[in-house]
């Protein structure tokens, strides 16, 4: 029946595979690879339009990154950053770099001058406020008569009373410690002298495209700085560690690939020496992953990297089922006939594929676009490979000569003997300290949900980026605060009030500079404010400064000047600003228009009171402090602990599914091997001191699908063991090669998968071995 | 207000005498900027007065003149100054008011006779810091740092008398072309008078009638001007 339902789907299917292949070779140019981590990892649980304009500003920060070039001596260290910086620009990875700030600082400064009549600085307005306007003119005093008036951006004619100067001094680059020397920025340390470069990408740095391009051109920079003298580059921002990451991910995913196929084909030619079983082998293997990717284009519109690298030791997964397809060929090795091997083998790979895929769906059930990514690309690959398996290679294949004495047979019937351990009291000694040995580790047992500890750069690139916050002599927080509200006048003031939350914090030292747009150009309401503060005080006939400039022996006429050019003040929009050169460091924290209001961000540095932060924030309309590694961390937590209760879960239906056909007693036996091997993976890694998190529990997922596979071929196959044995055996040398691979990842999820599943399924197939039903032999007569 | 009326008109009549002084005084200074010379060159032609601010420091008063635009008189101030090598300078303005001015590499410390105190850390403003270092290098004729910021100019004023010089410095870069226009120093033996000019067309003159090179270490007290 099966046999013949399967034999009129071949032309169907095979034209189905065509079709697959067109499409897949049409959308294959166009294909995106995503590559960071948080794309990865599941949202917030927040409301949309915070999510957005969280990812709105994120996106933004990850595009700048910041470069110390560094020499013994000043015009050395500066002809190298001038090399450096230029092999950026020619390169086309950046948008802009950034060298020569000087003069475009200047030019920010003046950019105030036609709103100079309307714009106070924090301590001159609490001055005027407060009644101390004689504070304001001793200040005057002393920059007209001191060398005080030399640090001030404008001189007494543009700026008499040094309220703009102040306004303008008010606001600080978030360069730190960096000092303007020849028109660059530079910090000295050690006997070196650093000078500065500043850079934004093209694209965002998590397109493996711009990876690839700012990577070649950082490292042409660092070779260009090196050449011209520099002894030291070190650089801080997301592109790098982007670029390092997805460089290592490409060599895995083509290493690991390439192991893991190449070992696939020379264990079936060992097998079965021939070379039709290789290519049909091959054939299934590429149109699972050709559909696997389609399915993940259609479903997500691009791939991850990550799931590229997953989706390589799909292979060892795939290639079990042609495996047991082909191991069928020793069952009868007078009269195989290709399209008699689904009778033997079609209920084990079926359900084999039903368990596996099932485990895979509860992984699609999971809110984590990573995974979900995961589980479809390899429950569409697997089906696909399946179905080739199952429908096309019963016409493709051909009975192949096999020699008496082959080896395959030589080795099915060796683990046929073979039965572990063989005394009844071995057997029960060796259970107790299994046992004993999982409880001690589920004892020891600890999880480790930081996600932090998932994000691992070269040791160089994070010394770097240390290195650059010592000498920046400040570092910028991971926490930020997003501000929202229904207009950009409205986002404003409320940045103010946050603002001035933050005031105390600043002062005693909890928190350093507070980067906001709020104070590079004031909300509407605060900039009337002022200027009626101004009118009243200092512009005023009887004034601050008529009385003032009076004082000094200002004739009249040049009074009235000053005093009409303040008077025709007008208030400064923030399009204008946005417009202007002054807004350069303030551009990122900008986001505009977002989900049906308008948002910024306000960036922290020196975080050393979170816990104050936090109060400090707290209950201010449209202010949120956003603390993405932190939270990341609690969803890592909560959805470690759903998987763990999804393994449950799926045990429980593999269960029900598996004792309709064998029953209960059965059931529970062919689970058995999945569960202890799943439980001693479990307590290697307790004992070994390793921290369990998320991608540790959904590896053991992964182990209960394949490892059941692995019992039902043998059950499936009671009456001719030898070839599910073979198998079985074979199965098990291609999944431990490619998972065993990932293990040796330098990416930290990939590798707890990698082990865990290697550990796993090594331990399930010595279980299914040992634990084989010993009903099989009388099965044989 | 009768007062400052007779001020005024005492002003105005300094004006008129200064008016016809300045322009031809401002145009001698100017011819400098046609001798470009290297800072050797320099060295060469200040002598005995780079040795002399070659010294560990440099104490001495000062005569200050600010001319302003639109501003008929300048406006004068007086006072003390201390220059340490490696520590940064003293400036102790005692008329009109008392004040003292403290610039070192990590900020600017204002202190007025009231009081009142007001810093600027140059880990706050990074244009603190470049400041600094050009006073200091102009404060120790240090040709060479300059050299890197400005173009040099350099000729013998012999109409001053014997061995006299005029040195002047134009800024390389925009950024610093806002801070100093350009910048003159004249002196035979030392220097002895400073200008400085800025882009909007102020410029403070600095008369040094007065000073000593420190020879040794610093006395605790002077060190102690320089404390935080």
């Amino acid at each position: 029946m099966t046999r013949l339902r399967l034999q009129t789907c071949f032309w169907p299917w095979a034209a189905a595979m065509l079709a697959l292949v067109a499409a897949f070779a049409a959308m294959l140019p166009a294909l995106r690879v995503e590559t960071s981590i948080f794309a990865l990892l599941p949202r917030g649980e927040r409301d949309a339009g915070l999510e957005q304009a969280v990812d709105a500003y994120t996106e933004q920060l990850s595009r700048d990154s910041v470069y110390l070039v560094g020499a013994g001596d000043f015009a050395v260290a500066r002809d190298a950053a001038a090399a450096f910086a230029g092999a950026l620009r020619s390169s086309g990875a950046f948008a802009e770099v950034f060298l020569e700030v000087g003069a475009a600082r200047a030019q920010a400064a003046r950019f105030y001058l036609p709103w100079r009549g309307g714009l106070l600085a924090e301590r001159h307005r609490r001055w005027l406020a407060s009644g101390q306007a004689q504070k304001l003119r001793d200040e005057a005093l002393r920059a007209l008569y001191t060398p005080a008036g030399f640090m001030r951006p404008f001189g007494a004619g543009e700026d008499p009373l040094g309220l703009l100067s102040a306004f303008v001094a008010g606001q600080r680059p978030p360069t730190g410690r960096a000092t303007l020397r020849q028109g660059v920025l530079t910090v000295a340390a050690a006997g070196r002298d650093y000078v500065l470069v500043a850079a934004h990408t093209a694209a965002s740095p998590f397109a493996l495209a711009a990876e690839r391009s700012a990577g070649a051109a950082l490292a042409e920079a660092r070779a260009a700085a090196q050449a011209a003298g520099a002894q030291e580059v070190v650089g801080s921002g997301v592109i790098q560690h982007a670029a390092a990451a997805a460089a290592r991910g490409r060599a895995e995913m083509s290493l690991f690939g390439g192991i893991s196929a190449a070992g696939s084909v020379v264990l079936l030619w060992l097998a079965f020496a021939s070379t039709r079983p290789l290519l049909l082998t091959a054939l299934s293997m590429a149109l699972g992953g050709a559909a696997g990717l389609l399915a993940c284009r259609l479903a997500f519109g691009g791939v991850h990297l990550v799931t590229l690298i997953f989706g390589s030791s799909l292979i060892g997964t795939s290639v079990d089922y042609s495996i047991y397809f082909f191991a069928d060929r020793f069952r009868d090795p007078r009269h195989w006939r290709p399209l008699d091997a689904p009778r033997w083998t079609a209920a084990g790979i079926g359900l084999g594929y039903m368990t596996t895929a099932l485990s895979y769906l509860a992984l699609l059930a999971a809110p984590f676009p990573g995974l979900r990514q995961i589980a479809l690309f390899s429950a569409a690959g697997l089906g696909v490979a399946c179905g080739c398996v199952l429908i096309l290679f019963p016409r493709l294949a051909r009975p192949w000569p096999i020699a008496e004495r082959a080896a395959a047979l030589r080795l099915g019937a060796a683990l046929e003997r073979m039965r572990l351990p063989p005394r009844r009291g071995l057997r029960l000694a060796l259970a107790l300290a299994a046992g004993a040995f999982v409880a001690g580790g589920l004892m020891r047992l600890h999880f480790a949900d930081d996600v932090r500890a998932l994000q691992a750069s070269p040791p160089e690139l994070l010394r770097g980026e240390a290195r650059v916050r010592e000498l920046l002599g400040q570092s910028g927080d991971r926490r930020f605060v997003l501000v929202r509200g229904d207009s950009a006048e409205q986002v404003l003031q409320r940045e103010e009030a946050l603002r001035q939350r933050l005031a105390p914090l600043r002062e005693d030292g909890r928190l350093g500079t507070v980067l906001a747009l709020s104070n590079a150009v004031p909300s509407l309401r605060q900039q009337a404010a002022d200027r009626q503060l101004l009118a009243a005080q200092v512009y005023a006939a009887n004034g601050l400064l008529p009385g003032f400039q009076r004082g000094l022996g200002y004739r009249q006429d040049a009074i009235d000047r000053q005093l009409a050019a303040a008077a025709g003040a007008r208030a400064l929009q923030l399009d204008d600003f946005l417009a202007s050169p002054a807004a350069l460091p303030y551009r990122s924290l900008w986001l505009g228009r977002i989900a049906g209001g308008y948002a910024s961000a306000v960036s922290l540095f020196d975080v050393r009171d979170p816990a104050a932060l936090q109060q400090a924030a707290d209950g201010l309309p449209g202010v949120q402090l956003v603390d993405k590694v932190a939270e990341i961390s609690q969803v890592l937590h909560r959805y470690r602990q759903i998987a763990m209760a999804l393994i449950a879960a799926v045990y429980l239906v593999i269960g029900a599914l598996l004792s309709l056909r064998y029953g209960l007693a059965g059931a529970a036996a062919t689970l058995l091997p999945a569960v202890g091997g799943g439980l001693l993976a479990l307590a290697v890694l307790a004992w070994a001191g390793v921290g369990i998190n998320l991608f540790h529990v959904l590896a053991l997922l992964l182990v209960l699908g394949m490892g059941s596979d692995y019992t039902i071929f043998l059950r499936e196959s009671r009456s001719a063991p030898a070839p599910a044995l073979l198998a079985v055996a074979l199965a098990t040398l291609t999944a431990t090669l490619s998972f065993g691979l990932l293990a040796f990842s330098a990416t930290p999820f990939i590798h707890a998968i990698g082990a865990t599943q290697a550990l796993g399924i090594g331990f399930t197939v010595v279980l299914a071995l040992g634990l084989r039903p010993p009903a099989a032999r009388h099965a044989v007569a | 207000m009768r007062a400052l009326r007779r001020r005024a008109a005492a002003c105005l009549a300094a004006l008129t005498l200064l008016a016809g002084v300045l322009p031809a005084y401002a145009g001698e200074d100017a011819a400098v900027f046609a001798h470009p010379l290297d800072a050797a060159g320099l060295a060469a032609l200040l002598g005995p007065a780079q040795r002399l601010a070659a010294a560990s420091g440099l104490r001495g008063r000062f005569e200050q003149r600010k001319y302003l635009q639109e501003l008929p008189q300048p406006l004068l101030s007086s006072g003390e100054f201390l220059f340490a090598r490696g520590l940064g300078i003293w400036w102790h303005t005692r008329v009109p008011f008392d004040s003292v001015f403290v610039l070192t590499r990590s900020g600017i410390r204002n202190t007025d006779e009231g009081g009142a105190r007001m810093e600027l850390r140059s880990d706050d403003q990074p244009a603190v810091a470049g400041v600094a270092r050009i006073f200091f290098a102009l404060f120790a004729l240090d040709f060479r740092t300059l050299s890197s910021e400005f173009d040099l100019y350099g000729m013998p004023a012999a109409d001053a008398g014997p061995g006299a010089w005029m040195v002047g410095l134009r800024p390389r870069s925009s950024a610093l072309a806002g801070v100093f226009g350009q910048a003159l120093i004249a002196g035979a033996a030392r220097a002895t008078r400073v200008e400085l000019s800025d882009a909007q067309g102020d410029r403070t003159v600095v008369a040094i009638p007065e000073a000593s090179a420190i020879e040794g270490p610093l006395t605790p007290q002077d060190r102690q001007r320089f404390a935080d």
